[in-house]
């Protein structure tokens, strides 16, 4: 019963429809995003606080600076022939990139850079380059939509937070150049033992990994040889229908926690990217705008303005979330996650508000997954493997017969 | 199929409170080391099946973990597959709990526990 | 279901994606198999979750009188069999009538258990959880699992006799002469108590996570060997620059090249170096994060010119592989005369593949009867049946060369032998193949006639 939804669904990706109508939606609201409310509560965006009043410049500043990934269209084919735009489908994939990249963000050039149009260069540009829609890029479109196979996901399917958060975990196993570990933590749980096996995983490549972070950050970091960076995402479902009024404030409090990486989740059918919030309402960065798709041009440099939200971020209730959302955190070092689990377990002890997850130390021996830790890549993804290593696809395109 | 149909309505409105009750008590004499839950799948899930009883007896001293991890196994889900368990259909239920707790604070007036199963909306 | 999929693949042309797409709709079939059996199974099991549960637990010792009991009581049968002097008929006759007595003893009480049995009937709806013990629609799956993991594996087997009898023959007569040596050496009686033994105490080690416990034991040892994604993509790395350098694959390298790639610890800090440097030199920024790996580590070992090709990234694996093929010797069947020695020279290593074939298969099925197995010690005990059926399968075809070239000939009047007679050394190296490795091979396409290629699919 089941796959068969999931297969007619498959046959018919992107009604053309759909998409039409969200073209006009998007047009239509970006004449009138009112601006930001002069109001004297504060506003957090992933995890700093600004004053709306005197500090809109930087506030304004900072949104602007995260990476805003939306539909694009004319891209290379995925999978050589595939679609060549996202329009309609693709609104949760790009979600899962603006999380990572923030990550990613986080990980080389740290949370308080800030974006200048003129000069874009170095690490930056490297993330950018990351995620640009091509079929080589590590975090592309194309990749995602490809690993997403192996999920049970068609290409043009829709994707839940979940889906895009176990897709993104087994491409980050490609990418040498950040290193770093990614968790998700099924069953609204977070299980500390876990976390602390992952990071400390790759320790014969630490040295390695060590330099790469001096070379990059030029802090000498000692933790960092023993401690890959984390990025702990946490699939969950605060309500059936609606979220449930409880969880409201534990939700909130995500943006505050100085090493949130926002939210992935969504109006029901239509996915954002939540980064903050003022008062009642949630700010948002909203993939549903149809660009074109950006060249990489040989010469270092990317035309990357498409990919800042230069207007005044969209906003919403924050009764109006669809329960099904996914929680990012982005943990440097050991002290960072340590002092992470403090700050959550504080929050579940000061009451009031239900907690969404929770923090353990370990899970009894039968209870613990080797699947969640598994690290060795099965034959799907040794398959994927395979592809991601022989990226000239179209060679054996030509030999078709 | 004929489970699918069987199912259609929830636990609740196939049957009358009284029975209900009556069901409670006679169960519970019967096995009084065990908990009645009812764990039916949300009526709009359209990725994860349905599971084979509704019925559930469940020790007492087993944590929601072991639970959740009992039912996943029953629909043979992967470890990475979104699943999520709600109580009463509003909350999750923290995952150090035992049963006998959780039936002490969410019981619901006819005697059983009521949970429903859901994994996550999809987006597009 | 499968249909529509298939449909779905034919959009994306290219046998490499034909064949992604192929693996895809296997998986989806067998799936589906998986689970009409299970259905079946759940529907005929489903009233008796009770009295598995119940045998469950008695397996794994939870109720240890009862284990006791059963233990004993096999003991007992099964030593009385084995060391009765009593005929064969007088056994079976007792037998039947034992059962035949039960029968009519339960028939008889039929009225009285009925009772009971009503009550029973109002709790089938009742699902039983136990905390370790398996639930039916599990015991369910594993059992349709196997089932279906058995009914493909044989139905393989066929395939492969119709297909390649000279191989099938070797491979069922070195399985056989193994049996033959240990049947010969050790007493059936002692085997069968070891195959009672190990049926009874199978389910205890699961139970007690034996496989994971020991795992962990070794988890520290096995951590210096690097099976990691990482050491997996190093390999990768190295295999590749070893077939740039178009060097003949030999058996002394190839153990190099893989422990190098297990162990790259030993010149961390001289990459690290050079990776620092390699960073702050080159703003571009594309390559220094996509290639850095290969770059530096090619510039370490190989001159800057190979290492310039593995970045243009035109190289794969099978590509190289196809290219390095005309190296390997071989013995041109038309100079020689001889077709089936030809034939049984190349299949050596498949051969000495498809045992492995199999024996991965099946420690799918145990792997998944027994999830708490880790994958950590796999690839060695792996590697271990490998090298036991190659060495079986040479030792085997040295003392059968002769007889078997006749044999095959015996085989040889299929349509399909026939074809491969026909065909050029090379092609029949590849269409014989073809089923485990899919070479994409320009040469294999143009000279596969249109018959053959529609044979095979």
């Amino acid at each position: 019963m089941t796959s068969l939804i999931r297969t007619t669904r498959c046959r018919h990706p992107p009604s053309r429809k759909q998409a039409t109508s969200t073209l006009t939606y998007d047009t239509l609201r970006f004449a009138d995003t009112p601006d930001f409310p002069e109001t004297a509560e504060p506003v957090w965006v992933l995890g700093r606080k600004y004053s709306a009043l005197t500090e809109k410049e930087q506030l304004l500043n900072d949104i602007t600076s995260r990476l805003w990934f939306t539909y694009r269209r004319n891209f290379p084919a995925i999978g050589g022939t595939g679609p060549t735009s996202d329009t309609g489908w693709g609104c949760m994939l790009r979600c899962g990139q603006m999380i990572f990249a923030q990550a990613l963000l986080c990980r080389h050039i740290g949370r308080d850079w800030r974006w200048d149009k003129q000069k874009s260069q170095g690490e930056y540009l490297n993330i950018l380059t990351a995620f640009l829609d091509k079929k080589d890029s590590y975090y592309s479109i194309h990749q995602i939509a490809q690993m997403g196979v192996g999920e049970g996901k068609c290409i043009g399917q829709w994707y839940g937070p979940n889906t895009v958060a176990q897709v993104l975990r087994k491409l980050a196993v490609f990418d040498q150049w950040s290193s770093i570990a990614v968790h998700i933590a099924m069953d609204n749980t977070v299980v500390m033992d876990e976390i602390r096996r992952l990071c400390r995983a790759g320790t014969n490549e630490s040295s390695e990994a060590g330099a790469l972070c001096n070379g990059y950050t030029g802090v000498s970091d000692p933790s960092c040889s023993l401690w890959k960076p984390l990025v702990l995402l946490i699939p969950l479902r605060l309500g059936l229908s609606d979220i449930n009024e409880a969880y409201i404030e534990t939700l909130k409090h995500c943006f505050m926690v100085p090493q949130s990486l926002g939210v992935i989740g969504g109006r029901p059918n239509s996915a954002h990217y939540f980064i903050g919030y003022v008062g009642d309402e949630l700010i948002y960065l909203d993939p549903h705008t149809t660009q074109l798709a950006v060249e990489p041009s040989d010469c270092c440099f990317v035309e990357d303005e498409s990919f800042h939200c230069q207007h005044p971020p969209c906003r919403m209730h924050v009764s109006e979330i669809d329960p099904s959302i996914a929680v990012g955190f982005f943990c440097r070092s050991q002290e960072d996650f340590e002092d992470w689990c403090q700050q959550i377990k504080k929050l579940s002890l000061s009451g009031g508000a239900l907690p969404m997850f929770e923090v353990v130390d370990q899970l009894p021996l039968h209870l613990s997954n080797p699947d969640v830790l598994n690290l060795t890549p099965d034959s799907s993804d040794a398959d994927r493997l395979d592809r991601f290593f022989d990226s000239e696809d179209e060679e054996f395109e030509i030999l078709s017969l | 199929m004929q489970s699918n149909q069987k199912n259609s309505q929830p636990f609740k409105q196939r049957k009358s409170l009284a029975s209900r009750k009556e069901e409670v008590i006679g169960i519970k004499a019967k096995f009084p080391t065990k908990i009645p839950v009812i764990v039916e799948r949300y009526r709009r899930e359209k990725y994860l099946p349905l599971l084979d009883k509704t019925k559930f007896l469940v020790p007492k001293d087993l944590s929601m973990m072991q639970f959740i991890n009992i039912i996943r196994n029953r629909m043979n889900l992967s470890a990475t597959q979104a699943f999520y368990l709600l109580v009463n259909n509003k909350s999750l239920a923290s995952m150090s709990l035992t049963m006998a707790e959780l039936y002490r604070d969410h019981k619901d007036e006819d005697g059983f526990l009521y949970m429903t199963y859901a994994s996550q909306e999809m987006f597009g | 279901m499968a249909q529509r999929v298939g449909e779905e693949e034919q959009g994306a042309s290219g046998l490499r994606r034909r064949r992604s797409g192929a693996r895809c709709v296997e998986a989806r079939e067998r799936d589906e198999q998986v689970r009409e059996v299970q259905e079946m199974l759940q529907r005929g099991l489903s009233s008796y979750e009770p009295v598995l549960s119940y045998v469950q637990a008695v397996l794994v010792w939870e109720r240890p009188r009862h284990s006791a009991l059963l233990h004993l009581a096999l003991n007992a049968a099964f030593w009385f069999f084995a060391l009765t002097s009593l005929r064969i008929i007088f056994l079976v006759a007792f037998g039947l009538m034992i059962i035949i007595c039960a029968d009519q003893w339960k028939n008889k009480l039929w009225p009285e258990l009925g009772a009971a049995r009503a009550s029973e009937l109002e709790n089938e709806s009742w699902g039983y959880v136990h905390p370790r013990l398996l639930s039916v629609p599990e015991l369910c799956y594993h059992a349709a699992d196997t089932w279906v993991s058995v009914y493909n594996f044989l139905r393989n087997l066929l395939l492969f006799k119709t297909e390649n009898p000279g191989k099938f023959c070797l491979l069922a007569c070195s399985f056989l002469t193994f049996l033959a040596v240990l049947g010969g050496y050790i007493p059936g009686v002692v085997l069968s108590y070891l195959l009672l033994l190990f049926l009874l105490l199978w389910p205890l080690a699961i139970y007690h996570q034996l496989g994971r416990r020991i795992y962990q034991k070794l988890e520290p040892a096995l951590q210096r060997l690097d099976f990691s994604v990482r050491g997996y993509m190093m390999s990768k790395y190295k295999e590749r620059q070893k077939h740039n350098r178009a060097l003949p694959p030999t058996d002394a390298s190839d153990s190099e090249e893989e422990l190098a790639a297990f162990c790259p610890s030993l010149d961390d800090s001289a990459v690290a170096k050079e990776l620092t440097i390699s960073d702050s030199e080159h703003s571009d920024a594309e390559v220094s994060f996509t290639e850095n790996g290969t770059f530096n580590l090619s510039r370490g070992q190989t001159p800057l010119t190979e290492g310039s090709e593995d970045l243009d990234r035109h190289s794969d694996p099978e590509e190289s592989f196809a290219r390095d093929l005309p190296d390997f010797p071989s013995i041109n069947p038309d100079a020689t005369g001889i077709e089936d020695d030809d034939e049984t020279s190349i299949g050596i290593p498949s051969t000495a593949l498809h045992p492995q074939f199999s024996s991965r298969q099946l420690y799918e099925e145990q792997e998944s009867l027994d999830a708490e197995l880790s994958l950590g010690g796999f690839p060695s005990t792996q590697n271990i049946t490998e090298n036991i059926a190659g060495f079986v399968t040479r030792g085997m075809i040295q003392l059968a060369l002769a007889g078997a070239s006749q044999q095959t000939h015996a085989y040889a009047e299929s349509p399909r032998a026939k074809q491969y007679q026909r065909n050029s050394s090379s092609e029949l190296d590849t269409d014989a193949e073809a089923d485990d490795f899919e070479l994409l091979d320009q040469s294999e396409l143009s000279q596969m006639d249109p018959s053959s290629s529609h044979s095979h699919q």
